[in-house]
């Protein structure tokens, strides 16, 4: 009866056998890019002396300078790359839109605003626990206040003014305190939070941030399923089984925990989360389970590269790699809005 | 199995505090295609959707004699496939990947690792819809009737013993409109109870075994079709009049002509 179909042949090959190449490829990539990572900065060294050092062999000097000054940074790099650029994913997962990301929504800024106001009031000093749970609590409300005003089904358009609003708001809370510091050291510690940057970090960051970005990491990836099911709409989702509520919740919980534990330590690195997701998503079929992994890993290999990028540009003083992420963001960002302009007009996503 | 069996007793719905729903009473079992008709803003879809699980309801729904609400997701999920309006993809996921969330409720993750078992439902599903040959092929890129069908597919993928379809015709071409009420007719055939929203009463009075029609949230008459879509039935609950014609024995029904309001 309906035999004709049967004759047309699948547009796409099957299983294409390259694919099981994606994730050992992007690793490779990711290990490379952590080398050269360590390797780059005043003293430069090869990959040869890098591997040495991380051993415990070669020089002294070069064993302090990458266990004490490279490898925090490469390893926050690493973890805050994979964990903007999988909360990104997991929110178009959720949103199912291309366009969602944490930094749209407000997250960094507000976990930025969080971090600046607990420190401005003498809450927390920049390397305790308090640190990262006021940013995470930052980062939650704004994810949360956004969600909740643009409703369940909300269209591209709603969210992407919504998240303006509370961007702008948080980005205007931080400036105040910047305006109201009581010097200019406080005034310049608070335009950190603005900037972004993984200079100078210690492992101390590192044990402080590190922990809240693997739960992250792990609660989003446990939610694969649901978003998956959530490309056929909430009602279908929630006939298969998927608790959508809770899912709303738990993704929002992740995104939040990896932001806030990410700002926390290094300010605001934004467009990672729009970025990373978009790039790998013609290589995963577009299905957003499989994404989330891809995603974080490529993520991870795009802050490296940047935080790479900043220490290799010349200048006459430091380039901040939050400023770097920005600029090749935005125009990104635009690409974007071009290619989804009939859904933006339209109202829905 | 036993044939499955829905009773709703005074079920209500309300949605932003107006009454969309009141005081619907109802059994349907299984072996039977049941058309849901009613005007626009009868209740049709609200109704449906309390029946799948997915809204609030006041009152009664008991599935295969257990309390709606005392289900949990999964079980559910696997006893009731739902197919809502619009037959809407979010992501240019290929074909197969969305009928394989067929298999949701019944523990598949991951569409690239069926067991053997799945494997061959999936297909099953797509032969039965004829889209095995768009396995591959991106859902965006898919025709309106192409999408249709694999949103089938992905229901009858479930397996569920209840199947219920919201305007699963809607927006298809005449030929697809056949094939689409042809394949849910048959799953009834196979002891499934099959409940379509729809607004083709040709294809409703022809198809169904039993036709329930609301209006107003309510529902105003259940039965066979010659009884529920009787000219007074059409005029009061439509205010429009059909062409009745006799095709060798079997009766067709056209709407025809605006009846004058009551």
């Amino acid at each position: 009866m309906v035999a004709e179909t049967e004759a047309r042949s699948a547009s796409l090959p099957e299983r294409t056998p390259w694919r099981a190449w994606l994730l050992p490829g992007l690793a490779l990539l990711v290990g490379g890019l952590f080398v050269i990572s360590l390797g780059v900065g005043p003293v430069a060294l090869p990959p040869g002396d890098v591997i040495a050092a991380l051993a415990g062999r070669g020089e002294a000097a070069h064993r302090i300078i990458i266990w004490e000054i490279r490898l925090p940074r490469a390893i926050l790099a690493l973890a805050i790359g994979a964990v903007l650029a999988m909360g990104g994913a997991a929110l178009q997962g959720l949103l199912r839109n291309p366009l969602a990301a944490p930094s749209l929504f407000g997250a960094p800024q507000s976990a930025a605003l969080a971090a600046v106001a607990t420190i401005s009031l003498g809450i927390n000093d920049a390397l305790g626990w308090g640190l990262p749970l006021a940013a995470i609590a930052g980062a939650f409300a704004s994810v949360f206040l956004l969600l909740a005003i643009a409703g369940r089904n909300a269209g591209l358009l709603l969210l992407i003014l919504s998240g303006l609003a509370v961007s702008s708001l948080a980005g205007a809370g931080t400036v105040l305190a910047m305006n109201l510091a009581p010097n200019p050291f406080a005034a310049l510690e608070i335009a950190f939070w603005l900037l972004g940057s993984l200079e100078d970090r210690s492992m101390r960051h590192v044990m402080l941030a590190l922990p809240f970005i693997t739960v992250a990491l792990l609660l989003l990836w446990l939610q694969r399923g649901g978003y998956r099911a959530l490309a056929l709409g909430e009602d279908a989702a929630a006939s298969l089984g998927v608790p959508v509520e809770r899912l709303r919740l738990t993704t929002i919980l992740g995104v939040a925990m990896g932001v806030g534990a990410a700002v926390a330590v290094s300010g605001t690195i934004a467009f990672i989360g729009l970025i990373a997701p978009h790039l790998m998503r013609p290589f995963v079929r577009h299905d957003p389970a499989h994404l989330l992994v891809p995603a974080a890993l490529c993520g991870s290999a795009l802050l490296l590269a940047a935080d790479i990028a900043v220490r290799l540009i010349p200048a006459t003083s430091d380039i901040k790699v939050g400023v770097l992420t920005s600029i090749i963001g935005v125009p990104f960002f635009l690409y974007l809005i071009v290619r989804e302009r009939r859904s933006l007009s339209g109202g829905m996503a | 199995m036993n044939p499955p069996r829905i009773v709703l007793e005074d079920v209500a719905v309300r949605l932003a505090g107006r009454g969309i729903v009141g005081g619907v009473s109802l059994e349907l079992s299984g072996g039977a295609l049941v058309a849901l008709i009613g005007p626009n803003g009868a209740g049709k879809t609200t109704l449906l959707k309390a029946m799948a699980g997915l809204l609030p309801h006041g009152g009664r729904i008991a599935i295969n004699g257990s309390e709606g609400a005392s289900l949990d997701r999964r079980a559910r999920a696997r006893l009731i496939g739902y197919l809502p309006q619009g037959h809407q993809v979010h992501w240019p996921l290929p074909a197969e990947d969305i009928v394989a969330l067929g298999r949701f409720p019944h523990g598949v993750v991951d569409p690239r690792r069926l067991s053997p078992e799945d494997g061959r439902i999936i297909h099953e599903a797509m032969r039965v819809t004829g889209t095995r040959g768009l396995a591959g092929q991106s859902a965006t890129t898919l025709s309106g009737g192409e999408r249709a069908r694999i949103m089938l597919a992905r229901v009858l993928a479930v397996e569920a013993p209840i199947l219920l379809a919201d305007e699963p015709t809607a927006s298809l071409d005449p030929r697809h409109q056949l094939v689409v009420m042809e394949i849910l007719r048959q799953q009834a055939r196979q002891g499934r109870l099959v409940v379509a929203v729809t607004h083709d009463l040709t294809l409703a009075a022809r198809m169904a075994d039993r036709i329930v029609l609301m209006d107003g949230g309510m529902v105003v008459a259940s039965g066979a079709p010659a009884d529920v879509l009787s000219d007074r039935q059409l005029a009061e609950t439509y205010g429009i009049r059909a062409l009745r014609l006799d095709h060798g024995g079997e009766p067709a029904l056209i709407p025809w002509q605006v009846e004058a309001q009551p």
